[in-house]
């Protein structure tokens, strides 16, 4: 062994008190570096996990018309959620791209729940052909009560948030068809009025659309799901079939594009642009139209529902928002900007928005969770820092006649401080190394425990319902590395005192 | 043959406003394998010269030449050398390193140099150490010993490298009287042996019989 190594590590022992001080602040500092680093690695593999791979995938496509990126919060305005313009035309070009695995396109918008008591409540829809949904997003929707939906079929699959919610605003416990209570799933408040409840197994909704244009629509309800990751944060935002929800909106339906077209439309659909004005000639372009018949109390509004036998090609109607999942190993900055040049080159009313502006607010929480955790881990980096400096440069000017006899007898200033900086990496190595051992054993307990986290904001520093903090070899490298950054910074200080010990020093104390 | 030359040496200190004149103008020089002793009252600037000698501290004015290299105008790096290749340090209070035991003490010096193989450094500080007597207590650290021990240790330290000089600050102030005399006896002899030039402070006189010569310091000055 080296004689710096030799006198640092019997100095180390020599001064039991001072390096029991310093090893436990490093001790300490190096188990929160690893459980922090391992916590924003949770968080950012839950992001990229449950909100990418289980909610809005890599991007989303959205019509050029639409105001705001985000998909998820506020209530959306009509403006602000028009229908993407020619679908099947962006569906085609998206799926030629090489890059793209698979593609959800889908309708999003707040409806209008209501009774006869003129009661209402709202929630968030998606519509969607159900089992795709499920297919590109993991299986992330589990039914807790009734069954989930099939593509193609109609109806309205509640989260239990949502019914929750419903409960509150209407006093109605909604129950899926044929569904009977299920105590355990009741609310404190449903649960004391169980006797008085009442129970219907289907909603009249109405989109929610400034322009007045929506439509009452009378839905079954076929489930009471949850979702199985970030279901708190998820909860308001339940699903409907697709041709239903274009209903609640008036959007166009698959069903009202394959309706026979009349001679007349057809005729104008075939107009050159020479011929634009012979449409006034006529004088019957605009009739009188009666609108008495959307107007009524809920219970006695009928929307006549197409022949489900008929061949519907269901990408025929309208979408305001299409999800896209990129293939592993894609570049998704380049795949995005290469989407929006092809959208803009072939004029389609299509924009393409990455996840993280598609998510709007949660990914901010999450940047701003991520944000604290760092500034915690980088307060403690600076209070050890702080101490190890304060200790080290206490001990330097305690050992001045070790250190000035030593510079005596022909130590060069570097000798001394190669001694005092063998010192302070052992101690790092030792204490800091059994901290982030420490810290590793923490984690893989955490996640082994697979302890719940229901508060909101706690799913997205744990990445999810369940903690699940994560260390991977770039993570430890990453914590060895901050722990020789500590060290170095705090060793500066003490060594520059170190450094200007001289042997008269020595000599005078004597 | 000089092998230190000493020409107006002046040092001071300022404690506050007051300026310590510790050398007021010192001109001397040593003769190499000499045995000299510095001698004078405490505060007559024994230990100040030692330290100017020994490169520890520096000449306010004036010129301090060993083997004719001019000192004062060396850098850190330069005096480092120095005091390891050719001056030996013996303390008064021993400064042996607390958590090495006597041989690695003893080694320390050669250990720095970094140019011998550990036969070498074994060789030598077996011969050392058999020299100035601790070879039983090889394995203790500087705590389990007395302190004539610790000083034989000092001495070994400061001659295995086989220094031109051995600067020795009143190296029997701690010891008993009888412990002292065996450790100036010891000097002497290996001053005879190894023809080594040993430069010993003092303030009792009946160390001085040991010296050759006697260079007498008082309020700063040489008084014989």
């Amino acid at each position: 062994m080296s004689l710096v190594f030799k006198i640092a590590f019997r100095n180390l022992w020599r001064h039991k008190g001072k390096s029991l001080v310093i090893g436990i602040i490093l001790f300490f500092g190096a188990l929160v570096m690893t459980m922090g680093n391992a916590v924003i690695n949770g968080m950012d593999r839950g992001i990229r996990e449950n909100l990418v791979e289980r909610f809005t995938g890599h991007a989303v496509i959205m019509s050029t018309n639409r105001l705001v990126d985000d998909i998820w919060s506020g209530i959306p305005m009509p403006k602000e959620m028009p229908v993407i313009g020619g679908y099947p035309e962006v569906r085609d070009l998206l799926l030629s791209d090489d890059d793209i695995a698979q593609i959800l396109p889908a309708a999003m918008g707040l409806t209008l729940i209501l009774n006869e008591e003129s009661d209402f409540a709202y929630s968030f829809l998606v519509g969607v052909e159900f089992e795709n949904y499920q297919r590109m997003f993991l299986s992330n929707v589990t039914a807790i009560e009734g069954k989930l939906l099939d593509n193609g079929e109609r109806g309205l699959l509640l989260t239990d948030g949502a019914r929750n919610f419903i409960y509150e605003q209407t006093g109605w416990w909604i129950l899926p068809t044929g569904g009977d209570i299920i105590e355990e799933h009741l609310s404190d408040e449903a649960l004391s009025n169980k006797a008085t409840l009442e129970t219907p197994d289907n909603l009249v909704l109405m989109g929610f659309s400034g322009s007045g244009d929506a439509l009452d629509v009378r839905t079954e309800i076929k489930g009471i799901v949850r979702y199985n990751r970030l279901n708190e944060l998820f909860k308001g935002v339940s699903f409907i079939d697709i041709e239903t929800f274009r209903e609640c909106f008036n959007y166009l339906t698959a069903s009202d594009s394959v309706t026979e077209v009349e001679e007349k439309t057809k005729e104008l659909l075939t107009l050159e642009g020479d011929d634009l004005d012979a449409l006034f000639e006529s004088g019957d372009i605009f009739s009188m139209v009666d609108m008495s018949a959307q107007i009524g109390t809920p219970t006695e509004i009928k929307i006549e529902v197409p022949d489900r036998d008929a061949e519907i090609d269901i990408d025929a109607g309208a979408y305001n928002t299409v999800f896209i999942k990129f293939k592993d190993g894609a570049n998704h900055q380049e795949a995005i900007e290469r989407i929006a040049s092809a959208l803009e080159e072939n004029r389609m009313d299509a924009r393409i928005v990455n996840w993280q502006d598609a998510s709007g607010m949660l990914s901010q929480m999450a940047g701003i969770a991520r944000v604290f955790l760092t500034g915690v881990v980088l307060f403690i980096f600076f209070v050890a820092i702080i101490i190890i400096m304060n200790t080290l440069s206490m001990a330097a000017m305690e050992r001045t006649t070790e250190i000035g006899m030593m510079r005596a007898v022909g130590a060069q200033k570097n000798f001394i401080a190669k001694m005092f900086s063998a010192e302070t990496f052992a101690l790092s190595f030792m204490f800091g190394g059994a901290g982030i051992l420490v810290g590793i054993l923490l984690v893989f307990i955490i996640r082994a425990m697979q302890i719940p986290v229901t508060n909101d904001l706690a799913q997205f520093i744990f990445g999810g319902d369940i903690a699940s903090p994560f260390i991977d070899f770039g993570t430890l490298l990453s914590i060895v590395i901050q722990l020789i950054i500590v060290t170095l910074l705090s060793l500066i200080y003490p060594v520059v005192l170190a450094r200007k010990i001289t042997p008269l020093d020595a000599v005078s104390r004597n | 043959m000089s092998i230190i030359e000493m020409k107006e040496v002046k040092k001071e200190y300022s404690l506050g406003e007051t300026k310590v004149h510790a050398l007021r103008g010192i001109d001397f020089s040593v003769e190499e394998g000499d045995f000299l002793s510095v001698v004078g009252p405490s505060g007559s600037g024994k230990t100040t010269l030692l330290n100017i000698i020994g490169c520890i501290d520096n000449a306010t004015a004036g010129s301090v030449k060993i083997h004719n290299e001019e000192t004062t105008a060396m850098n850190d790096i330069q005096l480092t050398y120095l005091r390891l290749y050719k001056i030996g340090f013996i303390f008064q209070t021993f400064n042996l390193i607390p958590v090495l035991d006597v041989r690695e003490n003893v080694e320390f010096p050669l250990l720095l140099m970094k140019k011998f193989s550990r036969d070498e450094i074994n060789k030598r500080s077996d011969k050392i150490i058999d020299e100035v007597g601790i070879k039983e207590f090889i394995k203790h650290k500087p705590a389990e010993l007395s302190g004539g021990q610790r000083q034989r240790v000092a001495i070994a330290r400061a001659l295995i490298t086989n220094p031109d000089i051995v600067l020795a600050d009143e190296p029997t102030a701690n010891l008993d009287s009888v412990t002292g005399e065996k450790i100036l006896e010891l000097m002497k002899e290996l001053n005879r042996i190894e023809k080594t030039t040993f430069i010993f402070s003092t303030h009792d006189p009946d160390v001085i019989k040991y010296a050759n010569h006697i260079v007498k310091l008082k309020d700063g000055s040489i008084v014989n």
